[in-house]
């Protein structure tokens, strides 16, 4: 039996070849992901590992709190500093510092964008060879307060040599220095794409920092301590085993770790954004797989009753046909890792195309992704081959001597019930998990939702075919046939239709949020900003302008009111009811630093001019009347963590200290140029715990009478000191917003890309298989006068159909994902409902092009099939 | 079964295509076709040259591997010669395009095959009409009216091929290859898979269409008793015309069959 299957498989390489592309493509695209993430994974440990070389401990603040973002702690002053050095076993000790600090070229023009790519560095440049992963390759390090070390990268990037004067963004004013020295890190130009600015230690801390404050401690053991002696030490006299509250002390290979695991988290998230395309891809995939193979039990029946009549069982009927999937699953996983290879190239230029680099060296081929892809290959072809293979042992011996009628129309009703339970269900999962914020639910309940549609696929295919065909057909018997063969398999034809159809649904349902995305967030600018100007330098942690620019701001003749914004995150935890009274009655305010994943974004606010340039559509209290211990809350999080006016909550900043706050307002538009903002608290107190120095919006209000276009001109004559910062008014800022959402909906475009790819050759599959199947209707239908021409033509129009069945589909799929979505989400910001157009026409369009690329090849084989071969009787 | 004789005016079309008395309707000069090289040559038609006269009922008969297929494939247009030529009326085959074939099987010549003479999506009149379709011509409806009263499958029309009996699917193809009232029917073993009666039945309407419509058909045959129905029956044997009977009877053809060991 096994010879046999490998007879069989060798006999129709071809077929199993276009089966097999199914499978590769899915493969790769998970192989891919697994490659990219592990070979970016790989060179941040690297990027660590040369970090925290010679470095044998590390003394730095406890954590605040960790989030997906990091671990974000206080700095350590740097008396603690003076107590390390003084510490047994220590040989050397710098402070260390980084900060956001970018570099104008020599156009004019900020250097880098840290809201999408590598981050832009500001550090202090360490003097110790041993303890600065930076080496000095031309030049010398930085002394005075006008001098700077850059990145050899930056100064190739942008043609700087030592003795050029340079200007850099930092929290100061606007400045320039000199280049004293360029430095590689390590060997490397640049780390990981970072630029860097090197500044002597005291001009670090005033520019990225503040005076005499650290990040943290490296420090190089004496020969012969070892680091754990080491960090006993330091414990003993800065640490946990000291007078001196809130330090810990960990050696440097523990510090590579941590840093390493928080980046790892991160990918991880990025990782699973990506497996889920190479999931959707692959589920596109076993219809493909499943179509193929029933066609090919189908055409086959003959032959396997033939060995049913000659003895063979049934189990080795089912085994012949599993054994062949089995074959297929290795074999094209095998090549679909290969092609991953490929694949994690392009991914990381998709990404990089959208605005995201990241750090990738050598190519990483762990035990792991060999494994898991062909695991996964294999098992997707299994598991959508067992259903023909069931079928193909249950065709009786009698079959071998009659000329077997595949299709049966048995079971509409059963079929009808079945599918639309199965759609149903999948909706109500869908909504739950959509209302529930499950997004286990939302996918399960998508896939559901296709599972039933499929199911119901064979009942609908053959009106939906008709009505899409009903043009073709009006234009001639050509157009007739095209119709006539679409609908003539309905489970064939709805089975290859369902495969586009997820994808297009996909597609549809993306376009749609991003559309509504775009109208409600341009309509909530609209409603919010009363402003005229925002002035964007970046969001959290991404950069920012110094506080400079919105005194400089204020000054100017024709503004009236300028209100800065800064952003950071931190934990917000309500406060137990019964704790609030304990807490009031002790006034004790000093609860455990939290833990936690859930960091919200803080935006430090001026209640005094906010205003005046932001309508936040307040549901309780006045933006305004926010004091120095209140907090303003966006309404959906007051909802979701059940806060009302006056509730006390505690809020950790970066600095760890446990600030108490009272809810004083609450409010639900999206604050303008910080729309992510929760939680809004005065920037005053704000300043004092979130420890940065870097506004990230500023919003103007122009005076009234001053001509937009004069008034303009002096804002922009004050920022182009300032070449970061981006001067919107409302259409530009709504534009900026467009282009952020247009951005992520073109990577997903990207994503999906394949999936459709991979539905397309599905029809080209079933259309090849049919073509096969009915060798000798065409050979007659061409002996009694069919041109090649019309040949082409009606296969063409047959695909054509197939792929419009499937948008269909998929539009009323994604159509009603999106708007089950949207409502649910309406309370949440996404007010509109937009079906955009012009996209759906696109993807119409593209679906009848697609339609005809995917028959062009079967179309051709039909046209040239030799008519005496195809009617001969034997 | 004799609707024809209630039709007062035979229409136009007789007139169009019946061509002076002794003018073929197709005919071969010199065919030759041969598959293969050197030793494994093989000559299926070995300098054919045959006139099948028009208004008449040709039979071709021979051996397995006499050539008789090729001949008809090569004179239908379906295939190729080697060496020589063919002619449907004036028309020569050989210089014509693929395209210019395909057109003039459509609209000039009519096929019944053995078997799997129909597209099993469409219904008997569809079937039927196909050639005009494809040609995007609207068919004369009475002149099909009247092929399908003459093969008695008036009540039949809206089946599909799956829905009807081997006796009635080769009726289909019958009214099909007469329903484009071409210049030339060929028929391929047109009984072979059904039994004595039923083709009986076929052959009566082939002879009946020859007779009272002046159809010319060329029927390619190993069956003496198929062949008896045709006016004139041309014997193959490797690749050449070795004789030819006119007014056959069974008997007289499997006489003559044995001569050449069919």
């Amino acid at each position: 039996m096994f010879s046999l299957t490998l007879k069989g498989l060798l006999a129709h390489k071809l077929r199993f070849a276009l089966t097999g592309v199914a499978v590769i493509l899915g493969v790769a695209f998970m192989a891919g992901t697994l490659v990219l993430t592990d070979t970016v994974g790989k060179s941040f440990d690297d990027l660590f590992k040369t970090n925290n070389q010679g470095i044998d401990a590390v003394v730095q603040h406890d954590a605040a709190f960790s989030s997906q973002h990091g671990t974000e702690r206080d700095r350590v002053p740097s008396t603690v500093l003076d107590t390390v050095k003084r510490t047994p076993g220590v040989a050397e000790a710098e402070g260390t510092l980084l900060g956001f600090a970018q570099l104008v070229d020599k156009s004019g023009k900020a250097m880098g964008n840290p809201a999408q790519g590598a981050p832009t560095l500001g550090m202090n440049w360490i003097g110790s060879p041993e303890l600065n992963p930076f080496k000095i390759a031309e030049g010398r390090a930085p002394t005075g307060a006008d001098e700077v070390v850059i990145d050899k990268a930056s100064a190739t990037k942008g043609s700087f040599v030592t003795g050029d004067r340079i200007q850099i963004i930092t929290q100061a004013a606007p400045h320039e220095y000199t280049i004293v020295g360029i430095a590689t890190f390590g060997d490397a130009a640049s780390l990981a794409g970072a630029s860097i600015a090197g500044f002597e230690t005291s001009v670090a801390q005033q520019l990225l920092a503040e005076p005499n404050m650290f990040d943290a401690i490296s420090v190089k053991a004496t020969e012969g301590t070892s680091p754990a002696a080491l960090v006993k030490n330091l414990d003993g006299t800065v640490g946990k085993a000291s007078s001196v509250k809130g330090i810990e002390v960990i050696t440097g290979a523990q510090q590579t770790a941590n840093q390493q695991k928080d980046v790892q988290e991160g990918l991880s998230f990025f990782s699973s954004f990506l497996l889920a395309f190479a999931f959707v891809s692959l589920f596109v995939g076993t219809f493909i797989i499943y179509n193929t193979f029933t066609i090919l039990v189908a055409q086959r029946s003959r032959e396997m009753a033939l060995l049913r009549a000659i003895g063979a069982r049934r189990r080795q009927v089912m085994g012949s046909v599993i054994v062949e999937a089995a074959a297929i699953g290795v074999l094209a996983s095998a090549a679909g890792i290969a092609v991953g290879l490929v694949m994690a190239k392009g991914l990381e230029k998709l990404l990089s195309a959208v605005g995201l680099e990241l750090p990738a060296g050598e190519m990483v081929i762990s035990p792991r992704t060999l494994i898991v892809s062909t695991v996964v290959g294999v098992t997707v072809t299994l598991a959508s081959a067992i259903i023909p293979a069931r079928k193909a042992s249950k065709i009786p011996p009698i079959a071998a001597l009659r000329d077997v009628a595949v299709e049966d129309g048995k079971g509409v009703l059963r079929r009808s019930v079945i599918g639309v339970i199965a759609t149903l269900a999948g909706a109500g999962l869908f909504g739950l998990g959509v209302t529930g914020g499950v997004m286990a639910n939302v996918g399960l309940g998508a896939v559901l939702a296709i599972v039933g549609v499929f199911i119901l696929g064979p009942v609908i295919a053959k009106p939906l075919g008709s009505v899409l065909g009903w043009p073709l057909a009006k234009a001639g018997q050509t157009g007739r046939f095209a119709r006539q063969n679409a609908v003539r398999n309905p489970r064939r034809t709805s089975s290859t239709a369902a495969a586009l159809m997820i994808g297009v649904a996909l597609v549809a349902f993306i376009s749609i949020l991003a559309a509504s995305t775009k109208s409600s967030t341009s309509e909530a600018v609209e409603k919010s900003m009363r402003g005229d100007y925002v002035v964007n330098a970046g969001g959290t942690g991404d950069g920012g302008m110094s506080p400079v620019v919105e005194s400089q701001l204020k000054a100017l003749p024709g503004v009236e009111t300028v209100s800065a914004l800064r952003m950071a995150r931190a934990t917000i935890a309500p406060d137990a009811k019964d704790a609030q009274d304990a807490k009031d009655a002790k006034g004790d305010t000093a609860p455990a630093p939290t833990t936690t994943n859930e960091a919200s974004e803080v935006a430090g606010f001026d209640p005094a001019t906010i205003d005046q340039v932001f309508d936040g559509k307040v549901a309780a209290g006045q933006l305004h009347d926010v004091g120095a211990a209140g907090v303003a809350v966006k309404k959906e999080e007051a909802e979701a963590k059940n806060l009302k006016l006056g509730d006390r909550v505690t809020a950790t900043f970066k600095t760890g200290a446990a600030v108490p706050l009272t809810v004083e307002a609450i409010f639900a538009n999206p604050l303008t140029g910080a729309p992510v903002s929760t939680y809004l608290v005065a920037l005053d107190t704000f300043a004092a715990h979130a420890g940065t120095n870097l506004d990230a919006v500023v919003m103007v209000k122009a005076r009234d009478g001053v001509d937009p276009a004069s008034g303009r001109a002096e804002l922009e004559q004050v920022l182009k000191s300032y070449p970061n910062a981006e001067l919107q008014d409302q259409a530009q800022l709504k534009a900026s917003i467009e282009k952020q959402v247009d951005q992520m909906l073109n990577l997903i475009y990207g994503l999906l890309f394949l999936a459709i790819v991979i539905a397309l050759i599905g029809i080209a599959n079933t259309l090849a298989l049919s073509v096969h199947e009915r060798t000798r209707e065409l050979g007659l239908l061409r002996a009694v006068g069919m041109t090649r021409r019309q040949v082409r033509g009606a296969i063409r129009w047959e695909s054509v159909i197939i792929a419009l069945m499937g948008t269909t589909l998929g539009f009323t799929l994604g159509i009603a994902g999106a708007w089950g979505l949207g409502r649910a989400l309406a309370e949440k910001g996404l007010s509109a409902f937009v079906v955009p157009p012009t996209t759906m026409a696109a993807i119409a369009i593209m679906a009848v092009g697609a339609g005809v690329v995917a028959a062009l090849a079967p179309a051709r084989r039909a046209g040239k099939l030799n008519i005496l071969k195809a009617i001969a009787t034997d | 079964m004799t609707m024809l004789q209630t039709n007062p005016n035979p229409p136009t079309w007789i007139t169009d295509v019946a061509r002076p008395p002794g003018a073929p309707a197709a005919r071969a000069v010199n065919a030759q076709k041969v598959y293969g090289k050197g030793d494994t040559e093989v000559r299926a038609l070995d300098g054919v040259t045959v006139d099948f006269a028009t208004g008449r009922f040709t039979a071709i008969m021979g051996p397995s591997g006499s050539g008789k297929s090729t001949l008809m494939h090569t004179i239908a247009g379906l295939d190729t010669l080697s060496g020589g030529s063919v002619f449907i009326g004036d028309v020569e085959l050989n210089k014509l395009s693929e395209k210019k074939l395909t057109l003039l099987r459509r609209d000039r010549i009519g096929f019944i095959f053995q078997a799997f003479n129909l597209v099993p999506t469409l219904t008997a009149i569809e079937n039927i009409t196909l050639p005009m379709d494809l040609a995007g011509r609207k068919p004369d409806a009475e002149w099909v009216d009247t092929v399908t009263r003459t093969v008695n499958l008036t009540n039949r029309l809206r089946h599909r091929p799956s829905e009807l009996s081997g006796g009635q699917q080769q009726r289909v193809a019958v009214a099909r290859a007469l329903a484009s009232q071409p210049a030339i029917i060929f028929a391929d073993e047109p009984t072979g898979n059904l039994d004595s009666r039923t083709g009986a039945e076929i052959l009566s309407f082939m002879r009946q269409a020859v007779r009272e419509m002046n159809q010319t058909i060329v029927m390619v045959t190993h069956d003496p008793v198929a062949a008896s129905y045709a006016d004139r029956v041309v014997f193959l044997a490797d690749g050449r015309i070795v004789d030819e009977v006119h007014q056959p009877t069974a008997d007289v053809v499997f006489d003559r069959m044995k001569n050449f060991g069919a």
